[in-house]
């Protein structure tokens, strides 16, 4: 059976629909699938997956996800691995570099990028239902910019506005918040559908602090999804709790929605299906790693994060360790399937001591 | 102790070189260093207590009087040094800064911003120091900012000489500010250093022995974080097939038991930087990982051309065999400073210094002695860089 066709199977299952010990096997035989299929056609990953865990992988006993061979995400910051032809790449994503770091660069081709869409849209709808709703974008609309290269900022945006009707960008170019025009649209559409998507810092910053004593809105039914580090919340002592509590202040909104992703693992969102705990789809897997030994952790230690999935065809982006912590969380009684973890914060960044302080560069293309 | 901003006045009080006063001011500051219990755990900062210690600085002064002094010239301080000190290693300054005092100059220090670790606590006892005699201030200033162009166009228009530690970049940044034209100036790019092990010879250590050299490696390999210019990247094998092989795994065994009995934690960020640079390495030339211990990889490299100069340090070794010695000076570039060395005959060692060092090797000395100052720095005499020879004829 092709792997297209084992693909096609995952997208016409509900999200969180199944059960762990058939998701264990097909997790594991997509992956080690796809690694088999990167080693072939991406030299690159070749090597340093050889380099590093010799080719012990290889073999068809493998039988955990966890033998699997992964990548750290920093190697794309500084290489372009690619596993189909320059011609067949369709875009390219970078994330936003943060503090100042080079940003990480991922190809995707027609394939990939179409899995990635479909399975948003799956994931999407479980939350937001099968219809367009009207959405109010807290950002700033997007300048115009090179088709070819989508921030992850805008990437985010974009895999929502497929969901979006009308969509309403919230803030100016200035980031302050147009109260006047936000009013207008809330009259202008069915309030209760509403869905607010933005990023947790800029929803904090420029909605909840900006409205704090000026006006509220009364949106019980509308929902609020939103997404990014919670470093700069917890340094002005803003917990996931507090911004809750926060949005519901200024918007009136009771539902509010994290979610988790990366641009080096475009269409791997982790959403919370209830506070505080994100879920892996059909899609998608998580494990997690003492940083130091490498070795998987008892559920609910912390250790960093690893993200799977079977989307990545294009490059090989289908097992990577990130730099984030934090740990599985035991499921929980919901009927949702889905193992479930919490982001507890970054690794921190190591000192950049050094005689050499030139910054490492991001060396290109290698085939 | 807190610096003073950077538009403070500058010192402006010379000494005699080698005056009594301060040779016997800076024996002090030794002992200062030394009374310090906190501070014996620094390895480096206690090296450099050691260096300042009475014993060594009349070896020092031997060395002035017999090499710089002489007929038909003075000697004088150079006369205003501004040091702008490396942030890789911490303890840097405090030696450019001790040569220059000894030799009677003024000195302005700039530490650097991103400078981690012991430093601040030197300083302390630096400033303790200074505060017990007035003439120490006058002669000594301690500062560090930010990027300034124009606090650093100060300094370098004030001094007469000016010391640049690495890297490259920070050199860079600073040369863009002018000097006097008759101001001299001692560079100090970024450096890269190996470490050169005879196979046999390491077959043939006892236990005592085996533990030594995995000391002296460690001491190398682990001291500022392997992040300073004379930190060991790259180790050469001497030897054969059949002999390397055991003497690999003898000395990882004992460098095992060693990090065991320290037993300092790793930094997750650390071997988080390890691990992506181990993958960056495969991905780019032909290698196989080894993970060694916990705080050590190894990265086994089948030529010569696999190596990479940029690699992260934080106890990321590259190794590469060799049959002999004299395969190793055609790697060897102008930017390299420090080859260690265990097991070699003392010929070898010449032919590495002779060879290696017409390449670009500035130092050649025991395995266990990497990171040791020494007045004779990246091929310059540091200590005459602190003088100036003035030609009197009655």
């Amino acid at each position: 059976m092709s792997y297209s066709r084992v693909l096609e199977s995952l997208f016409t299952l509900p999200p969180y629909g199944l059960a762990d010990d058939e998701k264990r096997r097909l997790m594991l035989g997509c992956l080690r699938y796809l690694s088999h299929r990167h080693a072939r056609w991406c030299e690159p990953y070749r090597r340093a997956t050889t380099a590093f865990f010799g080719a012990r992988w290889e073999g068809r006993h493998t039988v955990r996800l966890r033998d699997l061979p992964w990548l750290p995400v920093s190697i794309f910051k500084r290489l372009e691995l690619r596993s189909v032809s320059a011609d067949e790449i369709f875009k390219t994503v970078t994330s936003s570099g943060t503090t100042g770091q080079v940003p990480s660069r991922v190809v995707l081709d027609a394939r990939t990028a179409r899995w990635q869409a479909r399975a948003l849209v799956r994931i999407g709808q479980h939350f937001l239902g099968p219809l367009r709703r009207p959405m109010v974008i807290l950002d700033c609309a997007p300048s115009t910019s090179d088709k070819a290269i989508r921030s992850a900022r805008q990437a985010g945006i974009q895999g929502l506005l497929q969901f979006g009707h009308r969509p309403f960008y919230a803030l100016n170019a200035d980031l302050s918040l147009d109260v006047d025009g936000l009013t207008a649209y809330i009259a202008s559409v069915d309030a209760d559908k509403i869905v607010f998507f933005g990023f947790t810092w800029l929803i904090w910053q420029h909605v909840v602090e900006a409205l704090r004593g000026r006006r509220r809105f009364a949106l019980e039914n509308a929902l609020l999804l939103h997404s990014g580090g919670w470093k700069r919340m917890l340094e002005q002592a803003v917990d996931p709790p507090a911004f809750r509590q926060g949005v519901q202040e200024a918007l009136g909104v009771r539902t509010v929605v994290d979610f988790y992703g990366m641009a080096e693992q475009v269409g791997s969102v982790f959403f919370e299906t209830s506070p505080g705990c994100l879920r892996a789809s059909v899609f998608s897997d998580v494990l997690v790693r003492d940083p130091v030994t490498l070795e998987v952790v008892p559920d609910g230690e912390v250790g960093v994060i690893q993200v799977l999935s079977v989307l990545p065809w294009s490059y090989p982006g289908h097992s990577i360790l990130t730099e984030d912590v934090g740990r599985v969380i035991p499921a929980d009684s919901s009927s949702l399937h889905g193992r479930c973890f919490e982001v507890l914060g970054r690794v921190p960044l190591a000192e950049v001591r050094g005689c050499s302080d030139t910054a490492p560069a991001f060396e290109g293309v290698r085939s | 102790m807190s610096l003073p901003p950077a538009s403070a006045a500058l010192p402006a009080r010379l000494d005699a070189c080698f005056s009594d006063d301060r040779v016997r001011s800076l024996a002090e500051l030794s002992r200062r260093i030394f009374e310090v219990p906190s501070l014996r755990t620094s390895g480096e900062i206690s090296a450099f207590a050691y260096w300042l210690r009475a014993g060594h600085l009349s070896r020092l002064e031997a060395h002035y009087r017999g090499r710089l002094e002489g007929d038909g010239w003075v000697c004088v301080p150079v006369g205003r040094v501004f040091h702008v000190a490396p942030s890789a290693v911490d303890t840097m300054f405090a030696y450019s800064w001790a040569l220059a005092y000894l030799c009677g100059n003024a000195s302005v220090v700039r530490l650097s911003e991103r400078q981690r670790g012991r430093a601040d606590e030197l300083l302390d006892v630096i400033g303790a120091w200074m505060a017990v005699d007035g003439r120490r201030a006058e002669s000594s200033l301690f500062v560090r900012y930010g990027h300034d162009r124009e606090t650093t166009s100060r300094l370098s228009a004030w001094c007469t000489h000016r010391v640049l530690w690495g890297g490259d970049e920070a050199v860079r940044s600073v040369s863009a500010s002018p000097l006097p034209p008759h101001a001299s100036e001692r560079v100090h790019g970024t450096r890269f250093s190996f470490c050169v092990l005879g196979a046999q010879a390491v077959v043939a250590l006892d236990a005592n022995g085996i533990e030594a050299l995995a000391r002296a490696v460690h001491n190398d390999v682990f001291g500022f974080d392997q992040q300073a210019c004379s930190s060991p990247r790259v180790v050469f094998w001497v030897g054969d097939e059949a002999t390397i092989a055991p003497a690999m795994h003898r000395l990882h065994e004992a460098l095992r038991a060693h990090l065991l009995t320290r037993g300092q934690a790793v930094a997750p960020a650390s071997a988080l930087q390890r691990v992506g640079f181990a993958f960056l390495h495969g991905a780019t030339a032909d290698v196989r990982i080894e993970r060694v211990d916990p705080a050590l990889s190894v990265a086994h490299l089948s030529d010569v051309g696999s190596v990479r100069r940029d690699a992260c340090g934080g106890g990321y070794l590259q190794y590469l065999k060799v049959r002999s010695v004299e395969d190793i000076p055609p790697f060897v570039i102008a930017s390299d400073q420090t080859a260690t060395h265990f097991g070699l005959s003392a010929d070898a060692v010449r032919t590495l210094a002779i060879e290696g060092g017409a390449r670009g090797l500035d130092r050649v000395v025991p395995v266990g002695q990497a990171l040791s100052f020494d007045a004779l720095w990246d091929g310059y005499d540091l200590l005459s860089d602190m003088v100036k020879r003035v030609r009197v004829e009655p």
